[in-house]
């Protein structure tokens, strides 16, 4: 069985339907892209899988975590899993902290959650993990609060947070695509190490096809709500079937259309 | 979306039903009122409701009713004058404040502080006894406190909007302040002023139903709700219908106000223009 | 066409303590360089790199601490608002963010029609921008919001031609959009300064962006420009260290393919 199977997904409102019958597996510990222009509704999917859709839309079909339904479970049996078998990371760090706490509490507060660790243990834990995700200094920096951060430190913190309960799935959408050039690739690699370490599966999402093909395995393309090829990212990025692909490959590279 | 805009919209639709109520009621006075709400008739005195009274008469003998509508007149009144004092004058001082940020901008804002330290009804129980209670101090002196409050509202959107790169882009273009305020800053943040004149409109009305109360606002025999409210007062204890019905429509004209005016705030507010 | 000497820019933060020294910010730590006409000069940096400052003082929509910048060989700095028309019709920016440049109240042909003022003639110049920038002849009379990201790329660079600038600046323009967009604004961007015969400033956090429009590129870094050139040696043959970090880190597509033909 594998860890994630989604099956005839889709998402939408009152209106049109804005992703339709996505379907997809990923294995433990597999990595996994899913590109697509924005508007292609690769971020749709991916709150669609943890259950955070606006309220406004609707999920259908099916998408199996581990044996169990995710799409119409109960906001209780969601919550928790989310943070802890399912993690995500998201683009812009600054929103996904909350700027009032001081970071290593937040960190700590995610295993307390559910109750992974006592009190004391998770605060060791904390900073190991702050540790982990190369913050320089993790003790200093747990007594931080986010606006005290630069931009790639609060991402590095919210990895860790997703990273806290070693969950079986990390999502991240666009989670580099705030940051400066120079700390992306940083970003990246701590992102491939702290999947890799854990067994983690990583469903990664991204416009930008350097990224995938640094980070995955396979590649899903998704364009206008619509998976139109898949496959390992090798043949994909270097032999493209769909004419979208191609497109995208050709607008990626400007150095060669050049 | 459609669903969340009805849930949204609730506040708002019931705001102006309540609204639409008082101005309904006001309009129709003109035209028609049962009785003369004027008319004192001795031989009335102290009806109950129901006959050829619908709410009574008070201790004069007038018809409750057609004072009720008389006095939703007084209240528009007061509300409209003294809003539009507020909005007038503290409109352009915060826009003026929020696009120079220099001596000038500050000077604005603390004299604003000022008048906003000032409590409004001691201010206008000043100017009643200065220049004579009557409806229109009243009303300007609500104008007068509630200045600030506009102020404060337009300066913190015209910070926002000059902060935009659309501003931006008409300063590169060479267009003048009093352009970028007209064509950018004032149609940005007419939804807020809206809410604003909303939520001031249910403050202007407590006051001068609180002043006339007092005896610094309207003048006897014009009606008003504050002042009927105080000429319950004697006879609360056998008579408590004469306090209850102005107090009834005092309540429903101020919720119905601070009603329309969280309606508005949800259907103004950036993040969900964004959204939409 | 531009130049520019000894630039600095320094600012004061608001106080953070009642009595507290107000902390100093230096934006811009002395920057020159000259920018010819009809040149394609790329402004490179990272968040922090004064790229944005520099944007802001070139268009005269701020004062520098001290240096000079000079525009067809007129003192800018120093002119009052009210003598800077030339420069207003002359020089015009394309912003990064495509909604929040273009106010939401407005028509788009009120909004393209902007830098012209009272002038006559602006309903065929409208027509003629839109056309120019590929928008559909019946676009100005929508709204921004009714339109995509790109498109409203395309609206904010017709804004910028409507007074016939000589020179462009274009501050992020392409960063929000995505991939396939990119392409096409940076596509109409270079066929835009080759038809109108500007003069380019291009300022970007992508040196692949830049690359593909401008001939020239200056590096920046903290405030400082620390490496400047025709953009083919300056991707080539970097000297400084920093301008090879930024071209190592940059994700490039044809360097993770290859990693993944080897592995």
């Amino acid at each position: 069985m594998s860890l994630l199977e989604v099956a005839g997904l889709g998402v939408g409102g009152a209106g049109t339907p804005l992703v339709e019958d996505v379907s997809f597996e990923i294995e433990r510990g597999e990595r996994v892209g899913l590109i697509g222009a924005s508007g292609s509704g690769k971020s749709l999917t991916a709150s669609a899988l943890m259950g955070l859709l606006p309220e406004e839309l609707d999920a259908r079909g099916s998408a199996r975590f581990d044996g169990a339904e995710l799409i119409g479970a109960s906001e209780r049996s969601l919550s928790r899993r989310r943070g802890k078998d399912l993690a995500m990371v998201f683009q812009e760090p600054m929103s996904a902290l909350n700027p009032a706490m001081r970071v290593g509490r937040q960190v700590a507060e995610a295993m307390l959650l559910h109750g992974t660790r006592d009190r004391r243990a998770a605060r060791t834990a904390s900073v190991e993990l702050l540790d982990r995700v190369r913050l320089p200094e993790p003790e200093r920096i747990a007594r931080a609060y986010p606006h005290q951060l630069s931009g790639g430190q609060r991402q590095r913190v919210v990895l860790a947070i997703a990273l806290a309960n070693e969950p079986a799935l990390l999502i991240c959408d666009e989670p580099t695509t705030a940051l400066d050039v120079t700390v992306q690739a940083q970003v990246l690699e701590l992102i491939l190490a702290g999947v890799r370490d854990r067994g983690t599966a990583l469903l990664f999402i991204t416009h930008d096809l350097a990224v995938v093909a640094s980070v995955c395995e396979r590649v899903l393309v998704l364009n206008e709500g619509r998976i139109v090829e898949a496959g390992p990212v090798r043949r994909v990025l270097t032999a493209p079937e769909h004419e979208y692909t191609r497109r995208l490959l050709a607008a990626s590279e400007p150095e060669a259309t050049r | 979306m459609t669903t969340a805009v009805r849930t949204r919209n609730t506040s708002l639709v019931v705001g102006a039903v309540l609204v639409g109520l008082v101005v309904v009621t006001a309009l129709v006075s003109f035209a028609w009122t049962p009785h003369d709400p004027l008319l004192v008739d001795a031989a009335v005195r102290l009806r109950g409701p129901g006959g050829d009274y619908l709410l009574g008469t008070d201790k004069f003998g007038r018809d409750i009713a057609s004072q009720l509508m008389v006095g939703a007149r007084t209240t528009l009144y007061v509300g409209v004058v003294a809003v539009g004092i507020a909005a007038v004058v503290g409109t352009p001082l915060g826009i003026l404040a929020g696009m120079s940020r220099n001596w000038l901008g500050e000077l604005v804002m603390r004299v604003n502080d000022l008048v906003l330290a000032f409590p409004a009804l001691l201010l206008a129980i000043m100017f009643g006894a200065v220049y004579g209670a009557s409806t229109l101090t009243a009303m300007i002196a609500i104008g007068i406190a509630t200045v600030p409050s506009f102020a404060r509202i337009a300066r913190s959107g015209t910070l926002q909007v000059m902060g935009t790169e659309y501003v931006l882009a008409a300063r590169a273009a060479g267009r003048s302040r009093r352009w970028i305020a007209g064509r950018h800053v004032l149609p940005n943040i007419s939804g807020l002023l809206l809410v604003q004149s909303s939520v001031s409109f249910a403050i202007a009305v407590l006051a001068e139903a609180a002043l006339s109360f007092l005896g610094f606002g309207t003048r006897p025999p014009t009606p008003s709700w504050g002042r009927m409210l105080q000429e319950s007062q004697e006879l609360l204890a056998v008579e408590p219908r004469l306090a209850l019905v102005p107090g009834a429509a005092i309540a429903i004209a101020v919720l119905g106000f601070n009603l329309l005016g969280d309606g508005l705030r949800d259907r103004f507010d950036p993040r969900l223009e964004a959204r939409r | 066409m531009i130049s520019v000497e000894g630039l600095t820019r320094t600012y004061r933060r608001p106080r953070t303590s009642l009595f507290g020294a107000r902390p100093e910010v230096r934006a811009l730590r002395g920057v020159s360089f000259d920018i010819q006409a009809g040149g394609r000069f790329g402004i490179v940096g990272e968040s922090g790199s004064g790229k944005s400052t520099l944007v802001h003082l070139l268009a005269a929509l701020d004062r520098p601490t001290s240096g000079s910048i000079s525009f067809r060989g007129r003192r800018i700095d120093t002119l009052p608002e009210r003598r800077l028309g030339f420069l207003r019709s002359e020089l015009q920016i394309v912003f990064q963010d495509p909604l929040g440049s273009l106010d939401p109240r407005m028509r788009v042909r009120d909004i393209i029609r902007e830098p012209l003022g009272r002038a006559p003639g602006g309903r065929e110049r409208v027509a003629e921008l839109l056309d120019a920038v590929g928008l559909p002849a019946d676009s100005g009379e929508r709204y921004p919001h009714q339109f995509s990201g790109g498109q409203r790329q395309r609206i904010s660079i017709a804004r910028a031609l409507a007074p016939r600038p000589s020179v462009l600046i274009a501050d992020e323009a392409v960063s929000a959009l995505d991939v396939l967009v990119r392409a096409q604004i940076l596509d109409l961007l270079a066929d835009l300064v080759e038809r109108f015969d500007l003069t380019l400033v291009f300022v970007s956090h992508d040196l692949a962006v830049v690359r593909r429009l401008c001939d020239t590129v200056a590096v920046m870094r903290q405030g400082e420009i620390v490496e400047l050139g025709a953009v083919d040696e300056v991707y080539d043959d970097p000297r400084h260290p920093y301008t090879r970090e930024l071209i190592a880190a940059a994700p490039s597509l044809r360097g993770a393919l290859a990693r993944l033909e080897e592995g």
